[in-house]
């Protein structure tokens, strides 16, 4: 039988459907069933934490590492809420200027944490935390021999990010606007350019994103996914932000595969005009 | 026996020459109010470089050196 058009077409919707069944976030080696990745700091308890982690969906957590006064298990009542959570682990260089400090934080975490993954961040500039490029690169390349499994966070220039791939990064993770500014994505011309120029690397924006919509919107221009933290950790009720946070990072992915009509600059009737009523009255 | 002055964490603290990392932990924890942690709760750098948990006892301490002990904490 000689599929007709119908076929094909149903075919198609299939296949998006299937699709969008079995998405997960690829990072190196793993899948993620959540394409969305949230930090730990900022909320008014460990508990609201851990309540709005589990609400969020996440299967990865950012955390970091900070001097240990033993006066003082602040950090440990955190820690024990964070291996409760079941998440794997995402440990950050934060705090870091330059490429040795973040090198040798990425040992550390690496042995406490027990993980390779490392989110790799090395600040360039204190007024709008923005990364070093320089240093990142160079961080990136001693690590990734090392064996971690680095998500480099970066501008949204591309050609760092073409840099960071040459020294094997298989994950770019590049801002959507300062940290903690939630501004959304302030560069959306950059951040196409990125998605383009790279369509099988795993990008994930990283940093800026303050509502559900401007997540949204990165996953609908095909972001594979959002970690955020101060978004959630600083609304009114950092539950039910962490729940809408998780369904616009999935229906943006969800509009993603299933192809945005593309925008027009006139007016076209979407209900048919054949048969319309009161033709010859006006 | 003679003292040497190292840094912990940014502070000043005083051990004796030719302690190891595992001894300056030692004294330094019971030198605070906590109880002593154990070394899956940490991790510790020696003048900007990490040292594994291993050579805590047997890599001797220099007066002047730093020792950065850190633990996990929240982060974004």
């Amino acid at each position: 039988m000689v599929a007709n058009n119908n076929d094909s077409v149903n075919d198609s919707v299939n296949d998006s459907v299937n699709d969008s069944v079995n998405d997960g976030l690829i990072l190196y080696d793993q899948k993620f069933s959540s394409r969305l990745l949230v930090g730990t700091a900022l909320y008014p308890s460990p508990d609201i934490m851990a309540q709005a982690i589990s609400a969020s969906g996440s299967g990865m957590i950012t955390l970091s590492l900070r001097r240990q006064d033993p006066s003082n298990n602040q950090g440990q009542s955190i820690w024990q809420h964070i291996e409760q959570s079941g998440c794997a682990l995402l440990p950050n260089t934060a705090g870091c200027h330059s490429a040795q400090e973040a090198i040798t934080l990425a040992h550390m975490s690496q042995e406490l944490f027990n993980t390779d993954f490392i989110k790799l961040e090395v600040i360039g500039d204190d007024y709008n935390l923005q990364p070093d490029p320089f240093e990142t690169v160079k961080a990136a390349e001693i690590l990734i021999k090392k064996g971690f499994k680095v998500l480099p966070y970066c501008t949204d220039d591309l050609v760092l990010c073409r840099r960071l791939l040459d020294v094997g990064c298989q994950v770019l993770m590049p801002w959507g606007s300062p940290i903690g500014t939630g501004k959304g994505l302030m560069n959306p011309y950059n951040l196409y350019a990125i998605r383009e120029r790279f369509p099988t690397t795993s990008l994930i924006i990283d940093a800026g994103i303050g509502k559900p919509s401007q997540a949204m919107a990165a996953m609908e221009m095909g972001f594979d996914g959002i970690l955020l933290n101060t978004a959630i950790a600083k609304a009114h009720n950092p539950i039910l932000m962490a729940r809408a946070f998780a369904q616009a990072v999935k229906g943006g992915r969800q509009g993603f595969l299933a192809g945005l009509m593309e925008s027009r600059q006139t007016a076209s009737p979407s209900t048919p005009t054949l048969g319309t009523p009161f033709w010859q009255q006006a | 026996m003679t003292q040497i002055h190292i840094r912990i964490n940014g502070k000043h603290f005083v051990i004796n020459d030719q302690s190891t990392i595992q001894e300056a932990l030692e004294s330094w924890f019971n030198n605070s109010a906590a109880s002593l942690l154990t070394p899956d709760h940490y991790a510790i750098a020696l003048n900007q470089h990490f040292i594994p948990r291993t050579q805590y006892a047997c890599t001797a301490l220099q007066a002047g050196d730093d020792l950065e002990l850190l633990a996990p904490m929240s982060g974004g």
